[in-house]
């Protein structure tokens, strides 16, 4: 079985030369069926617009830039059915910002509170998706959030870019047997009881770090 | 590396890779950092167990057990009448009038088999005796279900005949009411075939009598957790939406809800068989 740990933080830079150089060796890529013309197609991935923050150092964007940002991915990603009226929202709500320095000030420190209170707590496992028995949590709906936002934002804050739960199950911990927060400074066994080994194949307990 | 009994154990410490020099658990352990940390499993590929819930990480919060030696008594008063020995039946009033009032305050209003099976599955949880069923076989024996699933029949048509099926939510405690009502709804739209406790009924249905017969017994007296998967632990009745109220619902699981209609004072009647 191979053993490994999640501590260190890809930064930007390393991911970039990995994708690169995974792209230059392989010459391959994936898409559509219906533009295939023969020819082989390459990408520079580096030219992407935007790359997710992978280190769990803390917010992909810090609060102070969340409202100039916002109109960038309403533009891009389009919404699911019945969302028209929330784009609505935020697009009102952004002109009322942008024309009004008091209602920005008050909506900057609004932004700020939901980070503290409600995004930053969301990376702890326990405060995600289902509670099982002993302190796990798991998901039902991984990569499949439709309108679930809070899960899919404790998701994209806690442990980004899961599968649907058909592909893979995960299950999260953050404490031990007693409820004590799990720490460094102990020594830590799970044990699966003979016929209890999990239902699939499985990755050996994945250890993740906080910032 | 799996133990003599069969069972795995993993190693989590700050100086897992130490242990890789003197062989032993080496295989088995993960490296964690200074301070606090977290763990996450990944089941790649999940079998239908860790998909319903039916499957979780241990440790077990109540483990499967049978009752020990104290409990063979009522047993063996049990033992002689057959099939189901004992049943008792308990009849409450509640009132439910903040209940009523905090379901109308919802924009989605959840129906009301979604809160009572959530309901009585929290009870069920923290109350092992609702758990308890009676197995007779191989040796007469109490069984005491390690988790709840939630079972209730309801009416769908198929081949345009009306047959009476099995829905069953394992862990209804653990779900949101939203949760419980979606699946609620799903057992009621899915396609029949679609369903696999429906097919299960189907396939039974095909048999000859005897064999159907056989087919039940097997499932009901023999493994606790094979009975669990196949019929739930707690039974729930759903004719209350129409009107109706049984007063006694004979049924071989470990108890079964039953409820009536309102009061306009919002009293409610509710018996556990």
């Amino acid at each position: 079985m191979h053993t490994f740990a999640r501590s260190h933080r890809p930064s930007r830079n390393r991911l970039l030369a990995g994708i690169t150089a995974v792209a230059s060796v392989a010459g391959v890529m994936a898409y559509p069926l219906d533009e295939f013309t023969g020819e082989s197609r390459c990408r520079d991935w580096t030219k992407l617009k935007w790359l997710p923050n992978l280190s769990n150092a803390g917010p992909a964007v810090s609060p102070g830039e969340f409202l100039a940002l916002l109109p960038e991915p309403l533009d891009d990603v389009p919404p699911l059915s019945g969302e028209e009226p929330l784009y609505a929202r935020f697009r009102r709500l952004l002109a009322g910002v942008a024309a009004d320095p008091e209602l920005a000030a008050v909506a900057r420190a609004a932004v700020e509170e939901a980070e503290r209170d409600v995004v930053a707590p969301l990376f702890e496992f326990r405060n995600l998706g289902y509670r099982l028995p002993a302190g796990w949590t798991t998901l039902v709906n991984g990569a499949a959030f439709g309108t679930d936002y809070l899960t899919r934002t404790a998701v994209a804050r806690s442990n980004v870019f899961v599968n649907r739960h058909r592909e893979t199950k995960y299950y999260y911990q953050d404490v031990d047997a007693d409820g004590r927060r799990l720490c460094g400074d102990h020594r830590y066994t799970v044990t699966f009881p003979a016929g209890r080994l999990p239902p699939a194949s499985c990755s050996p307990p994945t250890v993740r770090s906080p910032s | 590396m799996f133990a003599p009994d069969g069972s795995l154990t993993i190693v989590i410490e700050t100086g897992g890779r130490a242990a890789f020099a003197d062989g032993g658990e080496s295989q088995n352990s993960s490296v964690a950092p200074e301070g606090p940390f977290s763990l996450y499993l990944r089941l790649y590929a999940p079998e239908d167990n860790a998909l319903n819930g039916l499957w979780t990480p241990p440790p077990d919060a109540t483990p499967r057990r049978i009752a020990g030696r104290a409990r063979t008594d009522p047993v063996q008063l049990l033992f002689p009448s057959r099939r189901v020995p004992l049943t008792a039946a308990t009849f409450r009033r509640k009132r439910l009038g903040d209940v009523i009032a905090a379901r109308r305050r919802r924009a989605n209003r959840v129906s009301w088999c979604a809160i009572f099976i959530k309901a009585y599955g929290i009870v069920a949880a923290a109350r092992p005796e609702l758990r308890r069923c009676y197995l007779p076989w191989i040796w007469p024996h109490l069984y005491e279900h390690p988790i709840n699933v939630a079972s209730f029949t309801l009416e769908r048509l198929h081949d345009g005949e009306p047959g009476v099926f099995f829905a069953k939510v394992p862990r209804p405690e653990g779900r949101s009411l939203r949760e419980l009502d979606d699946l609620g709804r799903w057992y009621q739209s899915a396609p029949v075939d679609a369903v696999p406790s429906f097919s299960q009924t189907l396939l039974l249905s095909r048999l000859q009598r005897p064999l159907r017969r056989l087919a039940w017994t097997i499932g009901l007296i023999s493994d606790g957790a094979c009975r669990a998967h196949f019929f739930g632990t707690f039974g729930m009745s759903v004719v209350g939406s129409l009107g109706a109220a049984g007063l006694h619902i004979l049924s071989p699981l470990t108890t079964t809800l039953n409820y009536g209609t309102f009061d306009d004072d919002g009293g409610l009647d509710v018996r556990i068989t």
